[in-house]
């Protein structure tokens, strides 16, 4: 396995960054961006199934391998999730405005770096998502921000819960709403 | 529009309004809004999406940890050989079983199924028991297992491949001929009596889940609606229960809206009965062409699910034969008890009209013999009700001038109640008889006469007035005193009760209605006047027609009391407009 000569201290510009050092931000984007592509070439390489990539997965292991858990706390945990789920939305994204072209509702294949990953735009137009998701922020950033964790970093209720540092049934509630608003955003664009 | 000034407020109350059932969130978010009609009506429309918005969303993010499998991909023994379709619980593929060389279907299922072991768990439980399904009008299900991928462990159903097209895909181009409609009925009905028979309910029954094949009709997903219930939660246990309750709750995530019964819209536990509600919507648009529930919006559907009946299966297919309609309207009954209570029975039933002799008594076996009463009492009322429409829509004068008084409720000793009801039990008919004994009485005590018998007597009788007590279609239990439960129950009697008001209301159009209940459910005059008006935003048909009475006295107070009695008798005066 190929890996980068020194490894990004992700760990540490975690830390740094939740003590409010700004510049560590970019590079943990960096880091986490390039250890995404690296798995993602890595798993389809040793794979037995032949199928595509859960970015959901993709994000999980990326934490499991970049971030040393025994040295960062639950806010730690919450910016890398936050990042990761807001960097594969902008792969995700990203990649459906270079194919705006394409036929909406079409199966599409999200290129990551040089390996494919299966989005699903059966039923979401993810430019439009991308859209709303924005408008939503302004009326509540919180609301936008469980989205990414939900549906790009693919984190359960509970994960969720977590790195926001609310009750299960908050997020599940707030899950509700936000879908509610974003459909309604969605479905209004559309008629 | 959202606006962030108000937005903490909308989402308060949206969060609160999701934690109760379907039928009542109206009211609730009239209640908590107040006068701010922006917030109330952001918070409606954003209630509305949430109905509508089903999975969107949830879905994706699934499926974007379900593998897409492609041609030549195994699965242990299965080889892929072509997605068939992607269906509500995953992807259906087409797959050959290496060792016994036959070709199956196999469905992906989300990995959230089998996530923690307790997921694992039931999954396997529940499996083994559909597995145990032999019946020729369901669908195999040959094996389960799951295979490893990045994703983790991804769950997979073996089932029988069946080639056809779905009922659903068949109403697309309308109603069945009812010779035809009336030979998948009854193999739909023995399915669902194989499957009752084995304690397995399919809680999700619509044209979607029927295949049309060759050899009939086939049942999908049997008792798959259960199993995919608490999966969605596919996080820790502690969240699971939570997760859990609010499926059930919301209802939606199990079952298919216009095909769910009530109990199910007001997110109760679905059981035999449950399945044939399904069947009879099913039966009704096989029939119609139909739906039997519709609605421009989901209030509309859920108000016509719990209020309305469907107008008879004969104004839209005259072919169809008396004994058949009376059976569809038979599982459309919106109170599970008034329900044909069996899918066995309803298979003979519909047997028996197959061949023409629905009417006959050629019929062995006492059971069948029963229905046959039924089924003559049915015509009988049906008969009246005929008479009682030609009277209305005449210049006729109306059959009864004077004012019949209809009692519905009669808690009687001897029998277990909760303290809420055997507060009211004092103010039984009979003592709501007597004090009103200048007028025309007619009694019906709860636990002496079917619901939809009352019903047909009540559309007989054309009243200008029924007097109900609030908690009289209780169904009655021990509660120990739980006050929690005894709330619930009370809700659970109310929602009854004034479905039954406006479904009264919309079949007599002059009956005027007047509940009584105690001063506990209206503790001031404010929230008296608050029920009633929130009452009559969900059924407009009770407008201007729905009068309240407090009982005063204490909690054992009762109409015997002389005061009382007059209270009673001088609002029924007013009410009537009675010198």
């Amino acid at each position: 396995m190929n890996r980068a000569a020194s490894p990004p201290d992700v760990t540490g510009l975690l830390v740094a960054w939740s003590n409010g050092e700004e510049a560590a931000r970019g590079r943990l984007i960096d880091a986490v961006y390039s250890e995404l592509r690296r798995l993602a070439r890595a798993h389809l390489r040793r794979e037995r199934l032949d199928h595509s990539l859960s970015p959901t997965a993709l994000v999980h292991e990326a934490y499991l391998k970049l971030v040393d858990q025994r040295k960062v706390h639950w806010e730690n945990r919450v910016h890398f999730f936050a990042i990761a789920a807001h960097i594969m939305r902008r792969i995700l994204v990203d990649h459906a405005r270079a194919h705006q072209a394409a036929k909406r509702g079409a199966a599409a294949r999200v290129p990551l770096g040089d390996v494919d990953v299966a989005a699903e735009p059966r039923d979401v137009d993810l430019l439009a998502l991308d859209g709303a998701l924005d408008r939503l922020s302004h009326v509540d950033e919180r609301q936008s921000q469980l989205v990414e964790l939900r549906f790009f970093g693919g984190l359960t209720i509970a994960e969720t819960a977590t790195v926001l540092s609310v009750s299960p049934a908050t997020v599940k509630n707030d899950w509700a709403l936000a879908r509610a608003w974003l459909y309604r955003e969605l479905r209004g664009r559309a008629e | 529009m959202t606006t962030p000034s108000n937005w903490e407020k909308v989402r308060a109350i949206f969060h609160r309004a999701l934690d109760r059932p379907l039928d009542q969130r109206a009211a609730f978010v009239h209640e908590q809004a107040g006068d701010d009609s922006g917030v109330r009506k952001e918070v409606e429309s954003l209630l509305a999406a949430h109905v509508e918005a089903d999975r969107f969303l949830e879905k994706s993010s699934a499926s974007l940890e379900t593998p897409r499998l492609k041609r030549g991909a195994r699965l242990g023994a299965f080889e892929i050989v072509g997605l068939i379709g992607t269906g509500g619980m995953g992807e259906v593929n087409r797959a050959r079983d290496t060792r016994l060389d036959r070709t199956v279907a196999i469905k992906i299922l989300s990995p959230d199924l089998v996530s923690d072991p307790r997921g694992r768990e039931r999954f396997e439980r529940e499996a083994r028991v559909i597995s145990k399904l032999a019946h020729p009008n369901i669908c195999t299900l040959h094996d389960v297992g799951s295979a490893t991928t990045d994703g983790g462990e991804v769950p997979f159903l073996v089932m029988e491949l069946l080639d056809g097209e779905t009922l659903a895909t068949r109403l697309a181009r309308g109603p069945l001929p009812v010779q035809q409609a009336l030979k998948y009925a009854a193999e739909i009905a023995g399915a669902l009596a194989g499957a009752h028979a084995q304690g397995i309910v399919h809680r999700d029954l619509k044209p979607a889940n029927i295949m049309l094949t060759k050899s009939g009709a086939k049942l999908l997903d049997f008792g798959l609606a259960r199993l995919r219930a608490p999966s969605s939660a596919s996080g820790s246990p502690q969240v699971e229960g939570a997760v859990d309750e609010s499926l059930t709750r919301d209802g939606l995530l199990i079952g298919t809206l216009p095909y769910m019964a009530p109990e199910q819209v007001r997110g109760h536990d679905a059981d035999a009965r449950t399945d044939l509600f399904a069947f009879g919507t099913i039966l009704y648009e096989m029939l119609t062409g139909a739906r039997a529930f519709a609605g421009d919006s989901q209030a509309d559907l859920i108000a016509a699910i719990l209020g309305h009946e469907p107008p008879p299966v004969t104004t839209r297919q005259p072919l169809t034969p008396p004994a058949l309609e009376r059976l569809v309207a038979s599982c459309l009954a919106k109170d599970p008890a008034d329900r044909w209570q069996s899918a066995h029975d309803v298979g003979l039933t519909l047997k028996a009209i197959s061949d023409g002799s629905a009417e006959g008594t050629t019929v062995a076996g006492s059971r069948w013999r029963v229905h046959a009463v039924w089924a003559t009492l049915v015509v009988a009322l049906g008969l009246g009700l005929w008479s009682f429409r030609s009277d209305q829509g005449g210049a006729a004068p109306p059959p009864n001038p004077t004012p019949v008084i209809v009692l519905m409720d009669s808690p009687l000793p001897g029998r277990v109640y909760d303290s809420r009801t055997l507060a009211a039990g004092g103010t039984n008919a009979d003592d709501v008889s007597d004090a009103l004994r200048e007028l025309r009485v007619l009694t019906h005590k709860e636990n002496t006469s079917a619901i939809w018998h009352r019903e047909e007597q009540v559309r007989q009788q054309n009243p200008d007035l029924v007097v109900s007590h609030l908690s009289c279609l209780l169904d009655i239990r021990p509660s120990n005193g739980d006050r929690a439960i005894e709330d619930h129950l009370f809700e659970v009697a109310q929602n009854r009760l004034l479905g039954f008001l406006a479904y009264l209301a919309a079949s007599n159009p002059r009956t005027q209605f007047l509940i009584y209940s105690r001063g506990r459910v209206w503790p001031t005059p404010e929230v008296q006047a608050a029920w009633t008006r929130d009452v009559v935003a969900r059924f407009p048909r009770l407008e201007g027609r729905l009068f309240t009475i407090v009982v005063p006295g204490h909690a054992n107070a009762t109409f015997r009391d002389p005061a009382t009695a007059e209270l009673l008798r001088t609002r029924v005066k007013e009410i009537l407009r009675l010198p």
